[in-house]
């Protein structure tokens, strides 16, 4: 399947395709094994257009992944954009783990942009979830609450933050 | 994977238990650092950032894109402390691995964290191939932060602000702007002031100001004189 995908841009037509591309593309990005121009590549593939979103309704982590990795290949706006599909359809599922861990995804990638207060809204949607089973997500939550809020010039509000208050 | 023992962590014991966990101790460990750096905490904030590499490398995250540039930041605050040799080692590393990867986000900030080390011509040619690096990418805080840092190295490099436009479309207030288009589109003053919920008199000081920014002598020529984005916004 990867063989074949050399140099075609193509969205990935069969979910395991999506599952692998996925894979690749965020072990790919934490390693920094390949350009992040490639990385970039194999996660739109993966992602193929809103396809994996809807391949996966109990496990997100390779939609995470995907977005995870293209976020940090350069292409945070894309990233939103495919987030903002995901934030929505666990709304409409009632689901608040989702909800909280594309919160914290997208909140990730609009730190990067700049968007220091669309970040903070999406990082207390997630905060919100942890009576919900979303504990898991809460590390890196309070990480990027902090970093929003040095940016925001509001050390004192960063520390209760790192601190989970 | 065998993670950091968590002595930097500001949490309480179950919540430190599960942050152990999870690759995005890393992350929580960034933060820190760089809280305590804010603080003025410099020796706390690097030994916080140091730690926060020892969990990146336990959970197998060399690239600096997706590891905060934590070697960057660490760089910074041991320049500060005066350990010019591990700001220097510190920051070749992440810009090698940045290189690699050419992520614009990371590159960006390992040139600039290079750039304010090295200081000097070097430093401000670093901080120019940064701004390069960063701008169009859509990676905005950073562009920020070294625009502000480029700013500086240029006024110390003997560089003068540049000096605010008089003149020209570009110098036209908000306020003046609107006035003119709508006088480019052929309305009175009296239409524009009705328009604006502002008296005759503010739009002819505002037409007189336009006329003379824009070096015109009656609206019949102002169409011409805006840019044709500015005359379509009315």
């Amino acid at each position: 399947v990867l063989s074949a995908r050399d140099q075609d841009d193509a969205p990935a037509r069969t979910r395991i395709e999506r599952l692998q591309l996925a894979q690749v593309a965020y072990e790919s990005g934490i390693s920094g094994a390949q350009p992040y121009q490639e990385v970039a590549r194999l996660a739109r593939c993966a992602l193929a257009g809103g396809a994996l979103l809807n391949d996966g309704a109990t496990d997100t982590g390779p939609y995470s992944a995907a977005c995870y990795a293209l976020t940090y290949a350069g292409e945070p706006a894309a990233a939103i954009a495919e987030l903002t599909r995901a934030i929505e359809l666990s709304q409409r599922r009632g689901s608040p783990v989702g909800l909280g861990w594309f919160c914290l995804l997208r909140a990730m990638a609009r730190y990067l942009r700049g968007e220091l207060v669309e970040a903070l809204a999406d990082l207390g949607s997630a905060r919100n979830t942890y009576g919900e089973g979303y504990e898991h997500g809460m590390p890196a939550t309070l990480a990027c609450l902090a970093l929003c809020l040095i940016e925001r010039d509001d050390p004192a509000a960063a520390r209760a933050g790192v601190a989970g208050r | 994977v065998t993670t950091p023992p968590p002595r930097a962590l500001a949490l309480p014991g179950d919540e430190q238990e599960r942050c152990r966990a999870q690759p995005s101790v890393a992350s929580y460990l960034y933060a820190l650092g760089r809280l305590r750096a804010t603080r003025g905490q410099l020796r706390e904030g690097l030994d916080t950032l140091l730690e926060c590499g020892h969990a990146a490398r336990a959970w197998n995250v060399p690239n600096p894109a997706l590891n905060h540039s934590w070697q960057s930041e660490a760089a910074l605050l041991a320049a500060r402390l005066g350990e010019r040799d591990h700001a220097a080692e510190l920051t070749a590393k992440d810009c090698r691995l940045a290189q690699a990867f050419g992520a614009p986000h990371a590159l960006g900030v390992a040139l600039r964290a290079a750039a304010l080390i090295e200081g000097g011509k070097r430093g401000l040619e670093q901080l120019t191939e940064a701004v390069a690096v960063l701008d169009g990418s859509g990676i905005n805080l950073e562009l920020a932060r070294t625009l502000t840092e480029h700013g500086a190295a240029l006024r110390r490099a003997g560089g003068r602000p540049r000096r605010e436009r008089l003149a020209g479309a570009e110098a036209l207030t908000a306020s003046e702007l609107r006035v003119a288009q709508l006088a480019a589109q052929g309305l009175t003053n009296r239409q524009i002031a009705q328009a604006l919920f502002v008296s005759i008199k503010t739009v002819s000081t505002h037409l007189g100001h336009v006329y003379a920014k824009l070096d015109v002598t009656d609206r019949a020529r102002l169409a011409a004189a805006l840019p044709a984005k500015q005359t379509r916004a009315a």
